[in-house]
This record gives C-alpha cells, structure tokens and sequence, in this order.
C-alpha cells in the first residue's frame, strides 16, 4: 500500500519520515556507496527541502515503512537540471509541467527480492504503479528519473520500460541514465499486468488528505 | 455548452492557440485578457492566478488577476479570506492539483465560504493546480465550471493536461510582465549552428550543406527556432540571438 505525505507534512508525519530517510541512508550511503550526505543515520539532501511528495510503502500487516520514492516538478528544483545536466546534451533541459521527476527510489534491504514466480517484489511494484498512478491524478504525461542500470533492469521487469534520453555517464562506479516513463492508463495496465497488482496501490485517505490538505 | 466541446479535437487548437496568447504577453494589463480568453475558448465559469515569493512584487500582498465577480472579489477583501481561503493553504502545502469537491465540508467555516463563494457565482465546481518556479517562486491558477457533477469527472479527465501547462506559462508571463525575470532563451547546439550560419549570409540550401543536413532539416530548425524566440521572420530571430549572446557574431 502506498501512503503519500507531502513534505510540507513531515513534522506531523516524523515517524514516517524519518524511517524513509533511514532507509535511505542505508540503501544510498551503505550498500551502493553514492555520495550522499549522512547525518544520524539519516539521508537528506537539498531537495527535500522543496516539499516534495513522498510515496512511501506501508506493509499492510506490519504497518512498517518498507520503501520510498520523491516526486518534484520539473519546473522548479530537480536533480536531473541542478545535479546531473550532463546526463542531457547541451542547452537541452526537461522542464515541463506534464513531467515530474522521481528520486531516491529505494527500499530497506531485502525488500527489493520478488516473491517465488515474480519478476518484481510486492514493494517495488507499488512503488512503480504509485508513481503512474499519481502522475495519472495530476495529468502528467512522464516521469523523468536519473537511474543506473539495476533500475533499468527493474523498471523493464514492471511493464514500464524507460526511454533513455540524452547520453549515459559514469558517475562514480555507476553508468547513470536520463530516462523517461509514460503516464497513462496503458501504461498503468501494463503495470499491472506485469506485476500482477490488481487495482489502486494508494492507501485513500492519504490521497484525500493530500488533495485538500 | 462546454459539453459540445467534448469528444471533438478543438481543444488542441484551444491549447496552443492559448500558449501563443500568454508566450506572448509583455505587459501585465495583458495578464486579466487572458484569462477572460481562456476562460471564453474552454467555457469555464472562472479563471484566477496568484503568485508567491515573486520578490518586491509579492512583498506585501500575493500577485492575483482574476474573473471573479467584483462582489465576491470585494467580499474576499473584506472579510479577509486570504487568511482563510482553504485552497490557498492546501495548494502552498502540495504539488498536486485540488479538485474543490475533495475538501471537507463538515468544517462550518469551510462550507460557510464555499456556499458564499457558490453565491458569488465563483463556479460550481473548481480545481487548483500548484505551480513551481526556478527560484523559489510560486503560482496558484484555477478554474471554475458550472458543470454538473457526471461532465465535471470528464472535463476534469480531458483538460487537466491542458491547465497544467497553462498554469506554468501564466506563471512565466506574470514573472516577465513585471520584470521579476528576464525572458530566458535556449537554443539547441543545432539551432545555434543554423541561426550562426544564416546569420553570416548563408542561403538555406548553403547552411544544409555546411552542416550535412537536409534543406528540409534547416526549414524544420528555422521554425523552431522562431518559436522559440518568438519572432516573426528570420532577420528578427537573428538580431534577437546577437543581442542575447545566444549565437557568436558572424566573421
């Protein structure tokens, strides 16, 4: 289930929110050693602090934080234009009120491995089908992202193949890509159809709370 | 009268027809005309756009041009609803846009403003959608139609796209209609090699040539390249690029 709080939310939301930046600490910092800035064990970085939405997945049993992903416009600050404009070739910029960017998809170790006879696990197909389905609310067209190859792998895995834009670059130890992925209900059956979710992964009242917050 | 609209492919001129309308605004006067525009070419009840953190601009009190009545825009000053008005607050906190029917009515103060701003003949229904600027500025724009609940659902599904990228480039002309920004300017590494070529005294079959594409490929450039600038013919694109340092002068 996907619970979405804006960043305008995190002090009501604390407890949540600092288990995502923990996570992200652990996945970011830890197990693919970016350099991204660590402080308490938390991950936090600049565009965090430009509300964005969050969508964060919930274990239905447990109630515990699992997984998270950053949704910004493109209009305003973003990772791809402020951090990583060499991804796209020179002058050429995504900014467009149909494209939101998705950062810091990640989710707390194990969670990433599907379950027997699936090709995504159950949070990273929430995680995916979130994103479309948001994009859906706000009448987006893409999602931009900046990702390397294992997202790629992932991404094609969820019946949401990216569309690599501009040029790959290593960054680090990593091949870093600009891709794009559709919003749309076809997109979104694709989804689901690849990952076997059936119907909305948002938790309602979240939706609603964020609608009229 | 909006619902003969539905199902038919005019809203596509609508849209570009509107970009062309706002790109092209210099004067803040021209802000107000475009939204009656707007307002007429999608038969909306309303249109309205604020803007934030827009520097001296916004120092005292948020930028706003509106349709609204002058009652409810009267009424609004009165009794102070910039304080209260609960779309302001809940688009400040969110990046998605709010549909009016999603807020909660059992809260009296909220109903009692939403029942006044019905009278005032605001619009039956209505929907807000954030902006985010480069640098910290932000937009709220609206919309209001009298639709019934059922067309509502489906104007929302067919336009939204439509109003989102309207509320970026509102946002845009506001910012350079009051001189918070400078227009901004960005050509592609090709279309500065074939502005850099045209403007030395190339023909376009030469500039084709030159650059080993075809004389079709130059035209495709050329145009884009007015777009862009938002110029009329060639020449003017060219002086405007030289002015903007966009393209080096010729030898």
């Amino acid at each position: 289930m996907i619970f979405l709080v804006n960043g305008s939310e995190k002090e009501q939301y604390s407890y949540y929110i600092n288990t995502m930046h923990r996570i992200r600490a652990e996945v970011f910092h830890e197990r693919l050693q970016w350099e991204v800035n660590v402080k308490n064990g938390l991950e936090i970085d600049r565009f965090d602090e430009f509300n964005p939405l969050y969508l964060l997945s919930i274990d239905e049993e447990t109630g515990r934080i699992r997984g998270s992903a950053r949704l910004l416009p493109t209009t305003g600050p973003n990772m791809l234009r402020d951090v990583f404009p060499t991804l796209l070739p020179d002058n050429e910029v995504v900014e467009s009120a149909l494209i939101w960017e998705s950062s810091r998809f990640s989710m707390e170790p194990g969670a990433e491995t599907p379950l027997p006879g699936q090709l995504v696990s159950q949070v990273t197909a929430e995680l995916i089908a979130g994103i479309c389905e948001v994009g859906l609310i706000a009448g987006l067209t893409d999602v931009v992202s900046v990702f390397d190859a294992r997202m790629v792998r992932i991404m094609r895995a969820s019946g949401s193949p990216a569309t690599i834009i501009g040029r790959p670059h290593r960054i680090g130890a990593f091949m870093t890509y600009a891709g794009l992925f559709e919003v749309s209900e076809a997109a979104l059956a694709n989804i689901r159809s690849a990952t076997g979710l059936e119907g909305s992964v948002l938790e309602r009242q979240s939706v609603t709370r964020c609608l009229a917050a | 009268m909006y619902i003969k609209r539905l199902n038919t492919d005019l809203e596509e001129d609508a849209l570009l027809t509107m970009i062309d309308r706002v790109d092209a605004i210099k004067k803040n006067n021209e802000i107000h005309k475009a939204l009656i525009e707007m307002k007429d070419r999608y038969s909306l009840r309303n249109a309205a756009y604020m803007g934030y953190n827009m520097g001296s601009l916004t120092q005292a009190e948020p930028y706003a041009s509106v349709t609204y009545s002058e009652e409810w825009v009267n009424q609004y000053r009165e009794k102070s609803y910039l304080d209260i008005d609960p779309v302001l607050r809940a688009v400040q906190k969110s990046i998605l846009p709010i549909d009016w029917q999603s807020f909660d009515i059992s809260n009296p103060k909220v109903r009692r403003f939403f029942n006044e701003a019905k009278d005032a003949g605001v619009g039956r229904n209505g929907i807000s959608i954030p902006v985010r600027g480069r640098n910290g500025d932000s937009g709220i724009f609206s919309i209001t139609t009298n639709a019934k609940d059922a067309d509502w659902v489906q104007f929302k599904r067919q336009y939204m796209r439509d109003f989102q990228v309207l509320a970026v480039h509102f946002h845009q002309s506001v910012l350079i209609a009051n001189n918070v920004i400078q227009p901004v300017f960005k050509l592609s590494t090709r279309e500065v090699e074939v502005l850099y070529w045209t403007a030395c005294g190339k023909t376009g079959e030469e500039a084709a040539l030159i650059l080993g594409i075809s004389k079709r490929g130059v035209r495709f450039h050329v145009c884009n390249i007015m777009h862009k600038l938002n110029c009329t013919n060639v020449t003017h694109a060219v002086a405007k690029a030289l002015y903007f340092n966009l393209i080096k002068p010729p030898k």
